[in-house]
C-alpha cells in the first residue's frame, strides 16, 4: 500500500500548516508596516514613513521566502487573505511600540515552529528556519532602538522631528557572526 | 487492460469506511450509503473542517440552527449534513482513517530505514 501522506512531499501536514500560518503572519506584518508608513506620511513623519515602507517590503520578502520553501518542498503554499488592518494609531510613539510588539510576536512564532520541527524531527525545515531566527535578532534590535529614541531624545519641542530623522539611520552591527 | 481496482481498506467503523486506491492515489469514503472519491488534500481538509466544529457548543446551544452542521470542502463533491451523533461518528471515522494513514507512513519510514 502506497504511503499517500508522503507521496508528494516530505513536509508533514502539521509543519505545512505552521509554515502557511507564518506566511500569513509575514503578510500581515507587511500590511501593518505599510499602514504605519501611511500614518507617518499623513502626520508629517517623512523619514519614518520611508522606514516603515522599507520594513513592509522586507516582511513581504520574508513571506515569499517561506512561500517558495513550501512550494519547493512539494507542499501547498497558500496565498493568505489579509483583512482588518489597523489604519489609525494613537501617537507617533504608539506606532513604534506596536512595531516592536509585532517583531516579538514574529520571533515567538518562529521559535514555536522550530520547536515543532525538532519534535517532529523535520531537520530540513529546521535548518531552513535558521535564517529567520537570526534575522529576528536584527529585526527586534532595530525596532527596540527606534522605540528607545523616544526616551533618549524626548518628544518635547523638536524632539519628534529629531526622532523621525534618526529612525532610518538605525543600523545593526554584525560584529560577531552567529 | 486491468478492470478491477485494488482497494486497500484503511479504516472501518459502524458509520462507514475509508479505502485507498493505489492506482489513482485517491481515498474513497463510504458514508451514509454513498461513496465519495477524493484526493488526500481534500480528505485532510475535510478532517480539519470537521475537527474545527465545536461539538460542545453544538450540544449546549438551544438554537435550532445548531442541531445540524453542513460540511462542504473544496475538492470533495459531496455535501455532508450531519446532526450531533452523526458528526461524532463521522469524526471518529475520519480520525481513525487519518491515524491509519499516519501509521502506514511510519511503517514505510521504518522499513526504508531497515533496508538502508
Amino acid at each position: 500500500m502506497k504511503d499517500l501522506l508522503r507521496l508528494r512531499t516530505s513536509l508533514t501536514e502539521e509543519i505545512e500548516l505552521a509554515l502557511n500560518s507564518q506566511i500569513k503572519m509575514e503578510a500581515e506584518s507587511s500590511a501593518i508596516y505599510l499602514a504605519m508608513s501611511s500614518w507617518c506620511d499623513r502626520n508629517g513623519f517623512d523619514f519614518s514613513a520611508g522606514y516603515f515602507k522599507k520594513q513592509s517590503d522586507e516582511e513581504r520578502e520574508h513571506m515569499l521566502r517561506l512561500f517558495k520553501f513550501v512550494s519547493d518542498m512539494g507542499g501547498r503554499a497558500v496565498s493568505p487573505e489579509i483583512t482588518n488592518i489597523q489604519v489609525e494609531f494613537e501617537s507617533f510613539r504608539n506606532v513604534f511600540e506596536q512595531a516592536l510588539q509585532q517583531e516579538i510576536a514574529v520571533t515567538q512564532s518562529f521559535n514555536r515552529i522550530a520547536d515543532q520541527c525538532q519534535k517532529m524531527k523535520d531537520y530540513v525545515t529546521f535548518s531552513f528556519l535558521q535564517w529567520f531566527l537570526k534575522e529576528q535578532i536584527e529585526e527586534e534590535y532595530v525596532a527596540r532602538r527606534a522605540l528607545e529614541l523616544f526616551e533618549v531624545i524626548g518628544e518635547e519641542g523638536t524632539g519628534q522631528y529629531e526622532i523621525d530623522k534618526r529612525v532610518p539611520k538605525i543600523t545593526y552591527e554584525k560584529t560577531y557572526e552567529y | 487492460m486491468q478492470t478491477a481496482t485494488a482497494l486497500a481498506e484503511i479504516y472501518t467503523s459502524e458509520a462507514g469506511a475509508v479505502y485507498q486506491c493505489d492506482r489513482q492515489n485517491r481515498l474513497l469514503l463510504s458514508y451514509g450509503g454513498a461513496l465519495t472519491v477524493m484526493k488526500l488534500d481534500a480528505f485532510l481538509r475535510l478532517k480539519r473542517t470537521v475537527d474545527s466544529i465545536s461539538l460542545h457548543e453544538m450540544a449546549a446551544s438551544t438554537s435550532r440552527s445548531a442541531d445540524l452542521e453542513i460540511v462542504t470542502v473544496c475538492g470533495c463533491e459531496r455535501c455532508f449534513i450531519l446532526d450531533l451523533p452523526q458528526l461524532l461518528a463521522f469524526k471518529e471515522l475520519l480520525d481513525g482513517a487519518k491515524f491509519m494513514l499516519s501509521l502506514n507512513s511510519v511503517l514505510h519510514e521504518c522499513l526504508q530505514t531497515a533496508v538502508a
